[in-house]
């Protein structure tokens, strides 16, 4: 990595973490994408490899791969340092990494030795790469080539985006239904008049099924108490007292005639 | 996979070896960017997804057809890329690499537009857990009563954690991120370990498509799983060693000693397969190399050191976790063995999905000899080849654990996930170097010329066969690894509620009755129920999961056994699905630890699902019209 790129590199993470600390949401995506998966790693390959060769293939996968590692690493390291994982921690953590990794391009390399011959076998031959090219670029970029073969990507990423918005709104549609619910937190303790306080809860109440009521029934199937739920929004909750015996509360839609959702309070043991 | 390579340094290197006879593809028409037709390729693969996510609503929505649609999807995304890497016109690394990861994508998003507002699948949920408490706490290695092995594995949950918190997206999101990249980075290291191996850009496309015909590869394999996060480095780990074993070097042993600590951080199957596989490779090093290099067992030797630390001194539990499976699969190999009665069945597997994958095995089996048999005849000394073929026995032998018992066929899915490495690496290269496939004495080849693997050629004189016959073989193998892979064949598609389905199994009235338990009743209370109950109440509920209630749901009547039961198990609530009494269990059974698994021919009754309204000392504190809730420890 030339310093150059090493400078403009060390910008955009500055400006990342910037924009994952205190940047508009969108931004902060794209920031927290670029130091999650992309940066570090980069930055690392470079620090790592330098004056080896890789292959595009190889960088364009050590990238992500060495960033994800930093973030795996990064929390042991901040858990064992006794940090609280949070954003500025995960930024600071992926900033250092990727800053203190383009820092080391600057340091001369060592005298390395060839790399060791290992002997041949019988038949075998050294490769000389093939299709494994250099990594230093003698010839210019085919930018229009390039761009002519990637025309049909358009088509790529026109049908993926049509596929995941044609999946995302059927499962949302599919997923969407209301759940009409009738709960009751467990009873508090018997009061001195024998009585138990229950806060009772009413969700996903329709209007069109409306008006809803509330019956409170005895062991004997008596009904104790009728109240009309008035909801606030879709939802109603009230505070019911009980005695001790074993008590039923229904609730009914307009028109019915058993009860549409029904919860037991147990007898007191 | 020619060895070793000296190519990729730039200091002055002594050797200089003669410039090799370029096949097509390693001299792309149009330089080393040349694309080719791969862009093309993927454009017509993007229409397979198109026609999946059409399925896929359509099972949602019930159409007729929908099922017509996921098939023909799924050829269309899958076939077009196999052929084209089969082809000789094939350009070079970069239209192999990007058809590679093209595919990749588009699998990813196949897995994704199953479920793809929310984490459904249990060990998804259970991971998605994993990373809400990193994210509320802050710390690592807090209690997750939902999987607690996991605890001692957070480096998925870090990932997922930290991408959260980096870019504001809730967990659900970030997790499929990460999922996503992880899964895009274990196929491109895949791709990167059988090129710089094969030096041939077919054979590592080739066998990136051959292993995306594995069993878990479409969905346990990308799902947000921490085997998902340890997968990309036990490859990178290979990659790494290869290289610092071919070439030397300290930033090669810097990524293998990295790439060891994060698989061992992740997840512990896949650390236990990376040592095995290390063993494996230096093993053969050692036998072939000559002069012996005992250096081969130093990469082997730090990872067992690795791991066995880890687990010694932190991840104390994990024995205990897998002991009971892998008990259970002994117990099922003993009973084989001496031919006693086994108490937990085999799966049924469908005569059908046996035929597809039988057909798919025996082609991998024809191609493995043949490699195996060109080996010999050549006294073949590559060290990297030999372990590539003995993990390809090794696969063989794996199938036969799908049925050793109930935990058989996961066994064998989670086994083959690391053994498919090597059998797909060696059967690209017997379909890319068209090496000489014995089926009989007179007719013994597809091609007259003589074995090529080690020189790298590409030839053959029927390339139409070879290209049509390959293509034929992978995509059955891919049909094969959907029928018998996950999701199960009755619920291939999205759609309405299943009993025991996973993640068919989950629907709205089951999530809002988790979240009124984490709501109303706090965190922490022993909550059983069904599996998908469990799951919810574990997972968005923030219950303690108990998964041994079976027996009180199968009761027709509550007695002192039941009173018992609830008393050892020390259950608080229970939760209790009414469709269970209409739906038969799609898995072959309602409950974890289910006793009646493989034998229930109808659903629950009315009475036993009934019974515990009845229960005079027993609450019902929730009812939504189809989960109730039922407080059992009022005592």
């Amino acid at each position: 990595m030339s310093a150059r790129t090493a400078r403009i590199l060390a910008g955009v993470t500055a400006a990342a973490g910037i924009a994952v600390l205190t940047g508009p949401r969108a931004m902060a995506v794209v920031a927290g994408l670029l130091l999650g998966f992309v940066l570090p790693g980069l930055a690392l390959t470079a620090a790592l490899f330098r004056g080896r060769v890789l292959m595009l293939v190889e960088r364009s996968v050590l990238a992500p791969a060495l960033s994800l590692a930093v973030l795996v690493v990064a929390g042991l390291v901040a858990y064992v340092a006794g940090l609280r994982l949070d954003r500025p921690v995960w930024t600071a953590a992926t900033v250092g990494v990727t800053l203190c990794a383009l820092l080391v391009p600057g340091v001369p390399l060592p005298r390395r030795q060839g790399p060791p011959v290992v002997p041949l076998l019988a038949g075998e031959r050294r490769s000389t790469g093939g299709s494994l090219p250099p990594l230093r670029v003698t010839r210019p970029l085919p930018v229009r080539r390039l761009a002519r073969q990637l025309m049909p990507m358009a088509v790529v990423v026109a049908m993926l985006g049509g596929a995941a918005w044609l999946s995302l709104s059927s499962a949302r549609r599919g997923y969407d239904v209301t759940v009409t619910a009738l709960s009751a937190a467990p009873p508090g303790a018997v009061d001195a008049a024998g009585q138990r306080s229950v806060a009772v809860r009413a969700t996903g109440l329709v209007p069109a099924d409306g008006p809803y009521a509330l019956v409170v029934s005895a062991p004997d199937g008596t009904a104790t108490e009728r109240r009309t739920v008035v909801p606030t929004g879709s939802s109603w909750t009230g505070r019911l007292t009980v005695g001790a015996d074993r008590t039923t509360v229904g609730l009914y839609r307009a028109g019915d005639t058993t009860a549409y959702r029904t919860v037991y309070i147990a007898a007191v043991q | 996979m020619a060895q070793p390579e000296t190519a990729d340094k730039t200091p002055a290197v002594e050797v200089t070896p003669p410039e090799p006879r370029a096949e097509r593809r390693e001299s792309p028409r149009g330089g080393r960017y040349d694309l080719g037709r791969g862009p093309a390729v993927l454009a017509l693969s993007s229409v397979g997804v198109v026609l999946v996510a059409a399925g896929y609503a359509g099972g949602r929505d019930g159409a007729n057809g929908a099922l017509v649609a996921y098939w023909i999807g799924q050829v269309v995304v899958f076939t077009p890329v196999v052929v084209r890497l089969l082809s000789r016109r094939l350009a070079g690394t970069a239209e192999s690499f990007l058809l590679v990861m093209g595919l990749a994508v588009h699998q990813y998003l196949l897995k994704w537009m199953y479920s793809p507002d929310q984490f459904r699948f249990p060990d998804e949920l259970q991971h998605w857990l994993a990373t809400t408490i990193i994210s509320d706490t802050g710390a690592l290695f807090r209690p997750n009563p939902a999987l607690p092995p996991a605890v001692h594995f957070p480096g998925l949950a870090e990932m997922g954690a930290g991408a959260a918190a980096l870019t504001g997206l809730p967990v659900t999101a970030a997790g499929l991120l990460v999922a996503g990249v992880a899964h895009l980075v274990f196929v491109g290291v895949l791709f990167t370990a059988v090129l710089r191996a094969s030096n041939s850009p077919a054979v590592a496309g080739v066998a990136c498509v051959v292993y995306a015909t594995a069993l878990h590869y479409l969905f346990f394999n990308s799902m947000y799983l921490y085997q998902t996060a340890a997968l990309p480095f036990f490859l990178l780990t290979v990659w790494a060693t290869r290289r610092w074993r071919t070439e030397g070097g300290w930033p090669f042993l810097t990524v293998a000693a990295l790439a060891v600590a994060v698989t061992t951080v992740s997840h512990h199957v896949t650390a236990f397969a990376l040592v095995a596989t290390l063993l494996l490779l230096g093993g053969t090093e050692l036998v072939t190399g000559r002069p012996r290099r005992w250096s081969a067992l130093l990469m082997p030797a730090a990872a067992a050191a690795v791991v066995a630390a880890w687990i010694a001194f932190v991840a104390t539990d994990v024995i205990g976790y897998l002991q009971a499976p892998i008990d259970r699969i002994g117990q099922s190999l003993s009973q084989l063995v001496t031919g006693g009665a086994s108490d937990a069945a085999t799966p049924g597997i469908a005569v059908g999905q046996l035929t597809l994958q039988g057909l798919g095995l025996a082609g991998l089996f024809v191609l493995c000899a043949a490699v195996a048999r060109d080996m010999v005849r050549r006294r073949d000394t590559d060290a990297w080849r030999w372990a590539a073929l003995i993990g390809g026995g090794l696969f063989f032998a794996g199938n036969g654990v799908r049925f050793l018992g109930s935990n058989g066929p996961e066994a064998a899915g989670r086994l083959a996930t690391f053994t498919y490495v090597p059998i797909s690496i060696v059967a690209a290269l017997a379909l890319v170097h068209a090496v000489p496939i014995p089926l009989r004495p007179s007719r013994r080849s597809w091609s007259n010329h003589h074995s090529r693997i080690a020189k790298g050629d590409a030839v053959g004189r029927g390339p139409v066969l070879r290209v049509a016959a390959g293509s034929a073989l992978i995509t059955l193998l891919m049909i094969g690894a959907r029928v018998g892979g996950w999701p199960p064949v009755g619920s291939l598609l999205p759609g309405r509620y299943l009993a025991g389905a996973f993640e068919r199994s989950v629907d709205a009235y089951g999530v809002e009755a988790a979240r009124w338990q984490r709501r109303t009743l706090g965190p922490g209370n022993r909550v059983g129920g069904d599996v998908t109950a469990v799951s919810l109440a574990s997972t968005y509920g923030r219950q303690d999961p108990v998964r041994e209630t079976a027996p009180l749901f199968y009761a027709t009547q509550w007695g002192l056994t039941e009173d018992d039961l609830v008393d050892s198990l020390d259950l608080d609530y229970l939760v209790v699905d009414q469709r269970l009494g209409t739906h038969l269990p799609e898995s072959d059974s309602y409950f974890e630890n289910d006793p009646q698994a493989g034998r229930i021919t109808h659903p629950l009754t009315a009475q036993q699902l009934g019974k515990f309204d009845s229960l005079i000392d027993v609450d019902r504190l929730y009812d939504n019209g189809t989960i109730r809730i039922y407080r059992m420890d009022i005592g």
